[in-house]
């Protein structure tokens, strides 16, 4: 059994402990709601774009029959881009996606060597470091700040890959966001890429293109790209700190169950020290009087 | 006076503007164009240059960095990769870009093509952005 003091002692290492944790869901609160209303702000952009690309899709085979649209008969050679986050103590956000990634390759264990892995984050970046795979690249500038222009260049990148033939496929593993407390890991096909339906009431109009038809589609279908991977890393970026945030209140409430399950102890313990003593002085006394 | 109409500019950032106004100028791909109330029906590239627009006889300026514009009868929707009012410019940062870029661009006999291209657009931006700055 404990001493009175060792309990104490675990007592205030515990409520120390507790008040980092409620600091840290206070912090990743904050950022969750910056992080959300990131999200909220770059959604008309991208609505416009899916909207505009839509329609121009229904009308113009280019946009079916654009190299970075069209699909290969087999795929041989893939790239895989891991989402993870800079920093841990998010519960299982970032072990949720390595294992996913896992298993991903465990399946395709017959074609392995023809899957390169790259990755946005520190944390992915640091445990692929050990692994037998291929790495590519490590992104490691779009977490923190994402810039679209980075995305547009990352899109550029891969879209040269993709046409030149050295992967047959790209794919973006990252933490879709459900709600904080709810986050699912998806892998989302960025190459070849999927082109927006046409929503429905749209006017299919033509337009008159500048400087052409052809490179002004080709433009779209491209930022289209980028625009993807960048509104990904942004949900992952909520999901990341909405993650934190549950993770750290759910450590908060078990430091409280601990400190109130010590309390117990430690009050149990000072009791049967008072117990004991009094009994000592019961028996000392009765001694004396026989 | 001209017959307003619907301006939207949206960046992946936020939502810049949006509202009626009377013209808008826009650095397209074949030099800048002006749209007015019931322009033909067009879309376009933007290159690095100036966004105006006209309201009430109030001219407003913004950086654009590239992007691209849809022009209805009745709306303008401006898709920019950046935009930027000339108060919210970073100037500091704009001018590390150009630098570093000039720097890179110095060594530019032994880059790739795309590398070369890639700096080049980023030193476009960050010279766009200065010039409307100052």
């Amino acid at each position: 059994m404990a001493t009175l003091k060792q309990i104490q002692k675990r007592i205030a290492a515990v409520k120390s402990t507790q008040q980092i944790t409620k600091a840290m869901k206070m912090v990743a609160a904050a950022k969750f709601r910056k992080a959300q209303e990131v999200v909220i702000q770059a959604r008309p952009f991208s609505r416009e774009l899916m909207s505009t690309l839509g329609r121009l899709a229904a009308i113009h085979t280019e946009v079916r029959e654009h190299p970075l649209v069209v699909r290969r008969e087999s795929v041989e050679k893939e790239d895989l881009f891991v989402i993870t986050s800079d920093r841990g103590l998010c519960g299982s956000f970032n072990s949720n996606v390595l294992r996913a990634v896992e298993h991903y390759l465990l399946d395709r264990q017959d074609r392995r060597d023809s899957i390169f892995l790259s990755t946005i984050g520190k944390k992915g970046h640091r445990y692929f470091k050990r692994q037998q795979v291929n790495i590519r690249q490590d992104v490691d500038d779009l977490l923190d700040n994402p810039i679209y222009s980075r995305a547009v260049e990352l899109a550029e990148d891969l879209a040269e890959r993709y046409t030149s033939g050295e992967v047959d496929r790209v794919t973006l593993v990252f933490n879709e966001f459900r709600s904080a407390v709810q986050q699912i890991v998806v892998f989302r096909t960025l190459l070849p890429l999927e082109p927006p339906e046409a929503g429905e009431g749209d006017e299919f109009v033509d337009y008159v293109y500048e400087p052409d038809k052809t490179t002004l589609l080709d433009h779209l279908v491209r930022r289209y790209l980028a625009n993807q991977i960048f509104m990904n890393i942004l949900e992952s970026v909520a999901s990341e700190h909405g993650a934190r945030m549950t993770a750290m209140e759910n450590a908060t409430d078990n430091a409280t169950e601990m400190i109130q399950d010590l309390t117990l102890v430690y009050n149990k313990a000072r009791q049967a020290t008072i117990t004991r003593e009094l009994m000592d002085i019961v028996g000392g006394a009765e001694a004396q009087q026989k | 006076m001209a017959k307003p109409f619907q301006l939207r500019l949206l960046t992946p950032y936020q939502s810049l503007f949006e509202g009626d106004v009377d013209a808008v100028i826009v650095p397209g791909e074949h030099g800048e164009f002006g749209v007015l109330a019931m322009h033909t029906k067009f879309v376009t590239t933007l290159e690095p240059g100036v966004l105006r627009y006209v309201k009430d006889g109030q001219t407003v300026r913004f950086a654009v960095s590239g992007g691209f514009a849809e022009v209805h009868q009745s709306d303008v929707t401006v898709l920019a990769d950046s935009m930027e009012r000339p108060q919210d410019i970073d100037t500091a940062r704009a001018r590390e870009s150009r630098d570093r870029a000039q720097k890179e661009l110095e060594k530019r006999s032994s880059m790739e093509p795309r590398q070369v291209h890639r700096w080049e657009d980023r030193l476009a931006r960050a010279e766009n952005r200065l010039k409307l700055a100052k």
